[in-house]
């Protein structure tokens, strides 16, 4: 039987997590031999989807090895003790990677020319929600308006139940029209807010000094702060409002109003079905293997012997020889002791040794931020979270609820908007195939604050889930927590810039760039998996090949 | 590669041309069998756009439902049975035409096809068996019309399937009140949808008819019309939103009131109304400035109130003289119509 050790593996990727994934998939037609391995005995990495029982061993492991320390650390495992609602463990799927993917994406576009979106089932994620938890003030504009056309209140902007209450974001005109909390004022306001983030150019962020400030984000700061805050919402930024970078908002806020009826009428973003982007990692690793790539779980690179870098008298004189250099190889030696030679090594930083991270002193100048995560089951369907998105369009499978009440140490005030961050809560339906009929999964995560110890950060989570429970319509019987899983993830602020890919001196072992905290897709990972993917082919490939296959076909040959 | 595309593409024509030629031997044979059908389909499942293909296959069809009517009245064959064979052929080349209409969306040949699939179905069928087929096409309809909501094909086809579920032969009574529900749901996918509006201006006529409404009724009709536009124009770049505004409009116009949904207004009703209009509009002003449509309608508005009060003043032609010239800024493509305007009221 062949050993791995026979081949010179041409490369040997670490870590089954999406960017190494996506890498495969780019290598998938290449050609070159692949190894591609993972020290789980899942697919995923970091970015993986669960059962129950995987989740629970998950956590338990979690505790012991520190090796994913840098990206991802568990916190807490709880089950309800007084519920026995909880279903078997194979029917749940709970992901590390519920990031939203927009329909106007980069990694959207590079599934569908890679021909990887017709093994992926993407699902529409529907409406998003802002909930506060007390009651807001009129808005100054209705306060002066009389004349009211809306048979309803007639009162302002959001009139919170001292339970909290749910406010649907507008991202489209249509939604500004339909809503009956609104002075004309402020839908005039809201109106010409998207009518100019839409047909402002996407700004380019180096020539700013002589551009003047796009209108968009003029438009959003004469906003009254109640008006303006639900569209701050959307920008899925975990910032505080008072802190946020604007220019970066406004072009997320952009991004999904653009988005909004690309794919049809009524929902700008989409998931993919059974785990986010776990799924795509698999189904990524499927076409490698198709493409011939090996594929080992369970075993990880335990330790690595880089070349020597060569003077370029030494190099000349190997050329002299016919044999092929034995120091263009990286030798490798995985968990089981079997010993590897491979012309390139990558991986994130979580996949290699952790004595080779720290002895190739590997430069990380970035400053990295925390942010807490729960995933979350819940007891009830919270249909009311997914009303259908249009006349005839796609039930929605996902909707996002944003909260930004207050934190512990804000009990009273004057601000009736938070200064801590915002939770983000991106809810799952069954329809997902994540969870029991009956049920759905919650995603949540807000910033690890430094003003706040960790138990007030993941006391916040909590509190944002159960306002939102609270505001369940009374038709719907008690919803309850059933199980919760919390972590903690490390990672770069998001839209801060990526760095370049990391090469060892040999550059034959390559990182990739840190990853975001973001909640939604980050595009970038594209340009790092492109840069590495260029390094290994060299001029084999012109750049306007990457992720751009045909689909195989049977009658490849010409046999007519 | 390049001839292997060719060569390929040269024996699908030859394999359609064969086709053809056998088709059209059976069609002078006065062939019209099953089989023929089955030749009809594959030509048209490549070419739909041979409307002479369409017509053989109607001429089969036509024969097969002549065979079943015969075998009725003269052979024993049951009612129950005659309708139910019918019903399958119907079914059967509607259920064909179905990845055909996805494939070419636009051939008109399809469509007629369709249509007269449907007709044979009301007049060789009882009420009760033919009606379920157009309300299969009507989901149908609505299905496409989420697809391209403003496809004014697809209006025109719904229009057809409603009037037809309406109608005597199909035991119909009047779809008006829904199909008013149905716009208001598509203009709430898609605020610009000119089709949904449009169809709305003809279902109120409709619906006030039908009731016999009285005047009372007509005018809250309107007031409610009103409202909904008014909370529509929180968009006031929109285009098809001022075409029913100004469709509205013409009740207040004493040569056009008596087609509109309130043709009996007093005019000082019509003056309050319109005033109304003026205030409201202006309003916008606050917030928006470069939008042409809003000096537009105002312009309309002064216009119609001084042909209900036979003149305009002094004061309010200044007015008029200062929209025409925002006009002419924000609107330079037609500078020559607002001068033209202006001209004409002498200002």
């Amino acid at each position: 039987m062949e050993s791995l050790s026979d081949t010179t593996w041409d490369v040997v990727i670490a870590g089954t997590g999406i960017r190494q994934s996506l890498l495969a998939l780019a290598l998938s037609r290449s050609h070159k031999r692949i190894l591609h391995v993972d020290q789980n005995k899942y697919y995923g990495g970091t970015e993986a989807a669960f059962s129950l029982e995987e989740a629970s061993k998950w956590f338990d492991e979690s505790q012991h090895i520190s090796r994913c320390a840098l990206r991802i650390e568990a916190i807490a495992l709880w089950k309800n003790p007084h519920s026995e609602g909880l279903g078997s463990s194979r029917s749940y799927t709970l992901t590390l990677s519920p990031q939203l993917v927009y329909c106007r994406s980069a990694i959207l576009a590079a599934l569908v020319s890679s021909r990887l979106h017709t093994q992926i089932e993407f699902q529409a994620v529907g409406t998003w929600w802002i909930d506060r938890d007390r009651p807001v003030e009129v808005s100054e504009s209705n306060k002066q308006n009389n004349d009211a056309t809306d048979s309803h209140s007639g009162k302002g902007y959001a009139v919170a139940q001292p339970s909290g209450m749910l406010q649907k974001i507008p991202s489209t005109r249509e939604d500004v029209f339909a809503d009956d909390t609104l002075a004309p004022r402020d839908k005039r306001a809201l109106m010409k807010f998207l009518r100019t983030v839409i047909m402002d150019p996407i700004p380019d962020a180096e020539s700013n000094q002589d551009n003047p400030v796009p209108s968009a984000l003029t438009t959003l700061s004469a906003m009254p702060p109640l008006l303006a805050q639900p569209l701050l919402a959307l920008s899925m930024s975990y910032d505080s409002p008072g802190t946020v970078r604007t220019k970066s908002v406004v072009s997320r806020i952009r991004r999904h109003i653009q988005s909004v009826g690309m794919f049809g009428p009524g929902f700008g973003a989409v998931m993919p079905k059974y785990g986010g982007g776990a799924e795509i990692a698999q189904v990524a690793c499927r076409a490698s293997a198709v493409g011939g790539a090996v594929y080992v779980l369970g075993r990880g690179l335990a330790k690595l012997d880089e070349p020597r870098v060569q003077s370029a008298e030494a190099e000349a004189s190997a050329e002299a020889s016919a044999e092929a250099s034995v120091e263009e190889v990286v030798r490798l030696e995985l968990s089981d002791g079997e010993e590897i030679k491979a012309r390139f090594v990558v991986g994130s930083a979580e996949d290699f040794p952790t004595g080779y991270i720290e002895g190739a002193a590997w430069k990380l100048n970035i400053d990295l931020v925390k942010i807490v995560h729960s995933i979350s089951i819940v007891s009830s369907p919270l249909e009311h979270l997914f009303p259908p998105t249009a006349e005839s369009g796609p039930v929605p499978a996902g909707a996002v609820v944003v909260y930004d009440g207050p934190d512990h140490k804000t009990t009273s005030g004057d601000d009736s908007v938070s200064k801590a961050g915002p939770v983000y809560m991106v809810i799952h339906s069954s329809e997902s195939g994540e969870c029991p009929r009956g049920q759905c999964v919650i995603y949540s995560s807000t910033v690890s604050s430094s003003e706040a110890s960790e138990d007030e950060n993941v006391q916040r989570l909590d509190d944002a889930i159960a306002n939102l429970l609270a505001a369940s319509p009374l038709s719907d019987s008690k919803s309850e927590v059933l199980w919760s899983l919390k972590y903690r993830l490390r990672g770069r602020p998001i839209d801060s810039d990526a760095g370049p890919v990391m090469s060892s001196k040999s550059a034959r072992v390559m990182l990739f760039p840190v990853a975001s905290v973001d909640p939604v897709f980050d595009d970038s990972i594209l340009d790092g998996v492109k840069d590495i993917w260029k390094r290994i082919l060299g001029d084999e490939v012109e750049e306007s090949e990457f992720l751009k296959f045909v689909e195989r076909t049977e009658d490849d040959e010409e046999g007519l | 590669m390049p001839n292997h595309g060719k060569s390929r593409e040269a024996k699908e024509i030859k394999r359609y041309r064969e086709l053809v030629e056998a088709f059209q031997a059976q069609v002078r044979d006065g062939d019209f069998t099953p089989e023929l059908l089955q030749k009809t389909a594959e030509i048209l499942n490549t070419n739909p756009e041979y409307y002479t293909i369409w017509n053989h296959r109607r001429r089969i069809y036509v024969n097969e439902f002549n065979s079943i009517q015969h075998q009725y009245s003269e052979c024993g064959l049951t009612a129950e049975h005659r309708d139910g064979q019918i019903l399958d052929i119907i079914q059967l080349d509607l259920q064909f035409l179905l990845p055909l209409l996805m494939q070419f969306p636009k051939c008109y040949w399809i469509w007629n096809h369709r249509i007269w699939l449907l007709d044979q179905a009301t007049s060789l069928l009882p009420a009760a068996k033919a009606r379920p087929i157009w309300e299969e096409e009507l989901r149908l309809a609505g299905k496409m019309l989420s697809r391209d909501n403003r496809n004014f094909h697809g209006w025109g086809y719904r229009r057809m399937i409603i009037n037809s579920l309406e109608s005597e032969a199909l035991n119909g009574k009047s779809m008006a009140a829904d199909e008013l529900d149905y716009t208001k749901k598509m203009i709430s996918t898609n605020l610009s949808n000119f089709s949904a509006w449009h169809n709305r201006t003809k279902l109120i006529l409709r619906i006030l008819d039908e009731k016999c409404a009285d005047d009372d009724e007509r005018k809250q009709m309107l007031d409610e019309e009103l409202a909904l536009i008014h909370k529509a124009l929180c968009d006031p770049y929109d285009q098809s939103l001022w075409f029913y505004h100004q469709n509205l409009l013409c009740a207040f116009d004493p040569d056009q009131a008596s087609e509109t949904l309130a043709p009996r207004l007093t005019s000082a009703e019509r003056l309050e109304y319109v005033f109304e209009e003026l205030e409201f509009i202006k309003e916008m002003l606050d917030d928006v400035t470069d939008c042409k449509w809003i000096y537009q309608a105002l312009i309309e508005c002064r216009l119609l109130i001084a042909k209900i009060q036979h003149g305009m003043s002094k004061q309010d032609q200044e007015e008029v003289k200062a929209w025409l010239t925002e006009l002419r800024k924000l609107d330079k493509l037609r500078d020559g119509r607002w001068v033209e305007l202006g001209q004409k009221l002498g200002i």
